[in-house]
C-alpha cells in the first residue's frame, strides 16, 4: 500500500477573485498614498533633526576644545607673568639676598600654591638663589633645555615630568628684561592645576579632555582615564590655527594647539555616546511609523472592504436593474407583438357575448324543436371555440411574461426566425410591409441562449417596422461564416444619418417620440453576453441593415 | 460563512471549464436567483454553510470548504444547474408530469452532470501530468479510457474487473451486517458511474467526487473502501500507509458515513443505517490483520466530536486528535467476529487475534453487571459470542468459545442456551 494523497485535490486553477483586483488596487493606492508621504515627511524630519543634533553636538565639543585651550593658555600666561613681576619688582642684589627668594615664593603662595619652588640662575646657568621644600636642582643648569630655552626665547615651559616623588610637574623659566648680564627665574609648576583646567563642559560620561605635547605624550588628564606621560595611539596633526574636529576609532576629537607652548589641547567623546539621542530619536520615529502604518493598513482594509461591499451592492442592483430592463423590454415587445392578438381576444369575447345573447333569446322561447337544440349546440360550440382560442393566446402571453431561464441550448436559427415572422405577420399585414426571407440552407445549429436571441431579433424587427412605417419591405437574412452565424434584419426605410450611426447603440438614443431608446443598447449588451456582436450599415434614403453575429459554439 | 465572492469564484471556475454552465450561473447570480442565504440556525454550531439556488437552500460541507476552497460550492452549483435544466426541459416537454419521477430524473441528471464535469477535470489533469512527464503515457491513457467509459456507464454499482481492475471479478472483501441485520459488504470503491453518482448524492465529508477521481488518476484508488448495503454506498474510508524508518502503520486517513448528515442527499425516503462506521472500522481491522501484517499499528486522526465513538471501540487517544487501536472492544468486536465468520480463509494470526479478543468477551460474560456500562459491554460480548458460534465461523474460533462456555457453565448464565 502506498501513500495516497499528499495534497487533497483542490481548485488551484481557473479561479478569478471577485473584485479582488480592484480591492488590491484600492488597498495599494490607499496604503501608498498614506505611507509614502508619511515616510518622506517623517524621514525628512528625522534626518533634519538628526543633522541638527549632530551639528549642535559637534559645535559643543568644538567650543569645549576652544575653551580648554584658552584656559590653559591663560593659566600659563598668568604664571609666566607671576615670574616676570617678581623680576620686575627686584634687582639682582635683592633677589640673591638671603631670604628674598623665599619671600618672593611666599608671596606667590599667598595667592595659590601653583609653584612648588623658585630659583634664580645667572647667565652661565649657575644657581644664585633658590627657595622650595625639596632639594634644589644642580647648581649649574647651563646645559638644560629650560635654561637654553629661556635664554633664547625669553620664556620656556617644559613638558610635564615626574620627579622622585612621582608627582607631575613642569618647569616655567623666564628671562626677565633689564638684567645685564641676563638672569633666569625658574619655577616648578604643580601640574595638578593643569588637570583642573582640562575638565570638559560636556557631560562627564561620554567626554574626556587632555593635553599632549608635540610628541604626543599626555601632559594632563582630569579623570585618570588616560595615564599621563603615555603616548597617543594616533598621529598628531601638524600645527594649525583654531579648532579642528576629527573622527578616529569610534571617537570624535576636537583639538587646538596652545599658544604659550607646543601642547595640543584635546576634547574626546565617544561617537556612540554623543549620538545616542539620535539613535533613540530614530527608534521612536520608527516605532511611531510602524504604529501609524498598522493603523493606516487597518483603516485602508476597512475602507476598501466597505467600498468594495458598496460597489458590490451597487453592481448587484445594476445587474438586477439590467435584468429587469431586459425583462421589461421583452414584455414591451411581447405586448406590441400581441396587440393584434388582444384584438383577437376582444373579437372572441364579442362573439361569445353574441352567442350568449342568442342562447338567452332561444331560452326565453317555448321549448321543443330539434332545430332549436341544434342552434343551441352550435352556439355553445362557438363559445367553446372562442374560449379555447383566447386561452391559447393568453397562455402564450403568460409564458412570455414569465422570467426566462438563461440556458444555452441548441438553436436552429432559421426555425426561430420562421416562428418570429408568424408573430409579426399581422402587424406587417396591416402596415402593408412585406417580410422577405433569405435563409441559407442548410444552416448549422448554434449553441446560444434562445430567449436572448429572440429578444434581439424582435427588437431589430420592431425597429425595422417603425423605420418603414407603412409600405415597405423587411429582409431577413441568415448566413453562416466560419465560427459565426449572421442574422441580418434590413429595411428599406429612410436609413440612419451618418452622424447618428455611431450613437444608435448608446442609450438612450431614439429618433421617435415616445420611445426610450434602449432597444439597441439592450441588443448590444445581450450580444456581448452571448459572445457575439452587432453592427449596422446604412445609407440615408436606402434603409438600414442590422447584423447580429452569433458564435456557433457558445463562448464568452 | 459563505460570501458572494466565494460563489462568484466557483462560477468563474466552472465558466473556465464549461462556459455554457458558467453563463447560466453567472446570469442567475446577477438576477439574484443564486445568492448567499441567511445563515442557517446550525451554521455557527459547526454544521454546514448554505446558499440559495432558485429559492432552494443548498448546503456546502464546512470541512470540504475549509480543505478545498470553493470546490464544494462548484459541485453543488453544477448539480443544481443540471437539475434545473432537466426540470426546464421536462416542463417544456408536456403538461402531464409525474412530479416524483421528474424529481428523480432531475436529481440524477444533476448528479450525472457533476460526475461528467469532474471526469473532464480529471482527464485534463491526467493530460497535464502526461505533459509534465510525471506518469507513463500508456498508463495514463488506460486510466483516461476507463474514465471516458464511466461517462457512458449505465450499470448498477458492482465490483467487476472494469470497476476495480486490481481486484477482479467478485464481491467485496468482507461481508457483514449493519443496522441489525441488513447485509452489507466492505469492498474496494468500485469506479463506476453508479458509485460516483451515489457518492455525489450522499455528499460525504472529505469524499467529494474530485477527491475520489484524484485517487483514481493518481493510481491510489486501492486505498479507498466502501460500505455497500443493498447496492447503496453507506460509508467510505480512505487509508494511508505511514512509514518512519523501520516503523510502518496503517492510518485511517478519512472515514465518513451517510448517517446523521442532513446534507447527505435530498432524498427524504432514504433510511439512515446504523453501525456503518463500526462496520467500516471492522473491515479495516480485518484488512490490516489479513493483508498488512507488516504494519505495526492501526492509527486514526479524528475530530474531537467523534472521540467518544473511537474510544468506545478500542482506540486509545494519543494527543488531541491522534488515536491508536489497541484491542478492539465494544460493538467493534461482534462486527469483526461476524465479518470474520463469513471469511472462508482466515490467516492463522487473524484467528489467534480474534480468539484473544473473544477470551476477553467471555470473561465479561462471566462477570456480574453492576452498571449501565457493564450491561452494554455484556450485550456486545454476547453478540460477539453468538457470532462466533454461528455456522460458517472458523472452526478454531467456534471450538475455543464452546470449550470456554462448557468450562464455565456456572459462571455464564447464557452458556446452556448458547451451547444448546
Amino acid at each position: 500500500m502506498e501513500t495516497i494523497i499528499a495534497n487533497p485535490p483542490g481548485n488551484g486553477d481557473g479561479d478569478f477573485p471577485y473584485f479582488r483586483r480592484l480591492w488590491n488596487t484600492i488597498v495599494s493606492a490607499l496604503i501608498g498614498a498614506a505611507l509614502i508621504p508619511l515616510l518622506l515627511i517623517g524621514g525628512g524630519m528625522l534626518y533634519f533633526a538628526a543633522s541638527t543634533f549632530r551639528e549642535s553636538a559637534l559645535q559643543s565639543i568644538e567650543l569645549d576644545a576652544h575653551r580648554q585651550r584658552d584656559a590653559v593658555d591663560r593659566f600659563l600666561a598668568e604664571r609666566i607673568g607671576d615670574l616676570k613681576q617678581i623680576a620686575a619688582a627686584m634687582d639682582l642684589q635683592t633677589l640673591t639676598r638671603p631670604g628674598a627668594i623665599e619671600s618672593a615664593l611666599g608671596s606667590l603662595h599667598a595667592r595659590a600654591l601653583f609653584f612648588t619652588d623658585l630659583g634664580v640662575y645667572g647667565h652661565q646657568g649657575r644657581r644664585l638663589a633658590h627657595a622650595g621644600p625639596y632639594f634644589p636642582s644642580p647648581e649649574d643648569e647651563a646645559g638644560t633645555e629650560w635654561f637654553q630655552g629661556a635664554l633664547s626665547n625669553g620664556v620656556h615651559v617644559s613638558d610635564v615630568f615626574s620627579d622622585y616623588r612621582n608627582a607631575p610637574h613642569c618647569i616655567i623659566a623666564v628671562r626677565p628684561s633689564g638684567f645685564e648680564p641676563a638672569l633666569v627665574l625658574r619655577a616648578t609648576l604643580n601640574a595638578a592645576f593643569l588637570e583642573n583646567l582640562v575638565e570638559p563642559m560636556t557631560p562627564k560620561g561620554p567626554a574626556i579632555s587632555f593635553l599632549v605635547n608635540g610628541e604626543g605624550v599626555f601632559q594632563a588628564s582630569p579623570d585618570g582615564s588616560i595615564k599621563w606621560m603615555r603616548s597617543l595611539d594616533f598621529p598628531l596633526p601638524a600645527r594649525f590655527e583654531g579648532v579642528r574636529v576629527l573622527e578616529h576609532d569610534g571617537h570624535i576629537q576636537a583639538m587646538a594647539w596652545l599658544e604659550t607652548t607646543a601642547w595640543l589641547s584635546v576634547v574626546q567623546v565617544e561617537r556612540k555616546a554623543i549620538f545616542e539621542p539620535i539613535g533613540r530619536m530614530r527608534f521612536t520615529a520608527i516605532s511611531v511609523f510602524i504604529l501609524v502604518a498598522i493603523l493606516i493598513v487597518f483603516t485602508a482594509l476597512l475602507t476598501t472592504n466597505h467600498l468594495v461591499n458598496r460597489l458590490e451592492t451597487k453592481r448587484k442592483r445594476i445587474q438586477l436593474m439590467d435584468h429587469h430592463l431586459r425583462q421589461a423590454n421583452r414584455m414591451n415587445l411581447s405586448l406590441m407583438l400581441y396587440k393584434g392578438f388582444f384584438e383577437e381576444i376582444n373579437e372572441a369575447l364579442a362573439n361569445i357575448g353574441s352567442a350568449a345573447e342568442w342562447i338567452g333569446e332561444r331560452a326565453r322561447r317555448p321549448r321543443g324543436a330539434e332545430e332549436d337544440r341544434r342552434d343551441l349546440d352550435e352556439s355553445l360550440e362557438q363559445i367553446k371555440h372562442e374560449i379555447h382560442r383566447s386561452r391559447d393566446t393568453l397562455d402564450h402571453l403568460v409564458r412570455l411574461s414569465q422570467p426566462v431561464v438563461p440556458v444555452i441550448t441548441e438553436v436552429h436559427v432559421n426555425n426561430v426566425l420562421d416562428a418570429l415572422t408568424v408573430r409579426f405577420h399581422r402587424e406587417a399585414y396591416f402596415r402593408s410591409i412585406r417580410i422577405r426571407k433569405d435563409f441559407q440552407e442548410p444552416m448549422p445549429a448554434i449553441r446560444t441562449d434562445l430567449s436572448q436571441l429572440e429578444q434581439v431579433i424582435q427588437n431589430l424587427m420592431f425597429n425595422a417596422l417603425d423605420a418603414i412605417g407603412k409600405d415597405g419591405e423587411i429582409r431577413l437574412e441568415t448566413q453562416a461564416e466560419g465560427d459565426f452565424l449572421h442574422v441580418t434584419v434590413a429595411d428599406d426605410g429612410p436609413g440612419i444619418a451618418p452622424e447618428a450611426i455611431e450613437k444608435v447603440f448608446d442609450p438612450p438614443y431614439t429618433t421617435r417620440p415616445g420611445h426610450l431608446g434602449l432597444g439597441l443598447a439592450i441588443c448590444r449588451e445581450i450580444m456581448k453576453k452571448v459572445g457575439g456582436d452587432i453592427r449596422v450599415a446604412s445609407h440615408p434614403g436606402q434603409g438600414a441593415a442590422f447584423t447580429a453575429s452569433f458564435p456557433v459554439r457558445f463562448k464568452t | 460563512m459563505l460570501k458572494k465572492e466565494h460563489i462568484k469564484q466557483a462560477i468563474e471556475a466552472i465558466a473556465a471549464r464549461n462556459p455554457e454552465i458558467g453563463y447560466t450561473l453567472d446570469e442567475m447570480l446577477g438576477m439574484d436567483r443564486i445568492r448567499v442565504g441567511p445563515a442557517g440556525p446550525d451554521e455557527d454550531k459547526g454544521e454546514d454553510f448554505q446558499f440559495v439556488f432558485n429559492d432552494r437552500p443548498v448546503r456546502v460541507k464546512k470541512v470540504l470548504f475549509f480543505n478545498q476552497g470553493t470546490v464544494p460550492i462548484e459541485e453543488r452549483l453544477v448539480i443544481h444547474y443540471g437539475e434545473m435544466i432537466t426540470q426546464h426541459r421536462l416542463a417544456q416537454q408536456g403538461k402531464d408530469i409525474n412530479f416524483r419521477q421528474a424529481a428523480e430524473a432531475s436529481r440524477e441528471a444533476g448528479l450525472r452532470l457533476l460526475v461528467d464535469y469532474e471526469i473532464d477535470i480529471a482527464l485534463k489533469r491526467l493530460e497535464e501530468t502526461v505533459a509534465a512527464g510525471t506518469v507513463d503515457p500508456r498508463w495514463a491513457a488506460d486510466r483516461g479510457g476507463r474514465l471516458e467509459a464511466i461517462k457512458n456507464d449505465r450499470r448498477p454499482l458492482a465490483l467487476t474487473p472494469a470497476t476495480r481492475p486490481d481486484i477482479g471479478q467478485g464481491q467485496g472483501l468482507y461481508a457483514g451486517t449493519v443496522d441489525d441485520g441488513i447485509q452489507a459488504e466492505f469492498m474496494p470503491f468500485p469506479f463506476c458511474m453508479d458509485a460516483l453518482l451515489q457518492a455525489a448524492d450522499i455528499n460525504l465529508e472529505f469524499f467529494n467526487i474530485r477527491f475520489l477521481l484524484a485517487c483514481w488518476t493518481k493510481g491510489l484508488e486501492k486505498n479507498l473502501f466502501a460500505c455497500v448495503a443493498a447496492g447503496r454506498i453507506e460509508g467510505l474510508v480512505h487509508l494511508v500507509s505511514t512509514k518512519s524508518y523501520f516503523y510502518r502503520a496503517l492510518e485511517i486517513h478519512f472515514i465518513a458515513t451517510s448517517r446523521g448528515r442532513p446534507a447527505a442527499g435530498d432524498d427524504p425516503g432514504r433510511k439512515e443505517l446504523k453501525g456503518v462506521g463500526t462496520f467500516l472500522v471492522a473491515g479495516v481491522w480485518l484488512l490490516w490483520q489479513e493483508r498488512l501484517p507488516d504494519h505495526k499499528d492501526l492509527l486514526l486522526d479524528s475530530e474531537v466530536g467523534a472521540r467518544h465513538f473511537y474510544e468506545s471501540i478500542g482506540f486509545q487517544a494519543r494527543g488531541f486528535y491522534a488515536f491508536i487501536m489497541k484491542t478492539p472492544r465494544g460493538r467493534l468486536v461482534p462486527a469483526i467476529v461476524a465479518m470474520a465468520g463469513r471469511c472462508p480463509d482466515l490467516q492463522r494470526w487473524t484467528v489467534k487475534a480474534i480468539i484473544k479478543m473473544l477470551h476477553k468477551q467471555l470473561r465479561i460474560l462471566g462477570k456480574a453487571s453492576r452498571s449501565q456500562k457493564d450491561i452494554q459491554a455484556r450485550q456486545h460480548a454476547l453478540e460477539a459470542v453468538k457470532a462466533a458460534l454461528r455456522a460458517g465461523s472458523d472452526k478454531a474460533i467456534t471450538r475455543t468459545v464452546k470449550e470456554y462456555l462448557a468450562r464455565c457453565r456456572g459462571k455464564v448464565p447464557e452458556a446452556e442456551t448458547l451451547l444448546g
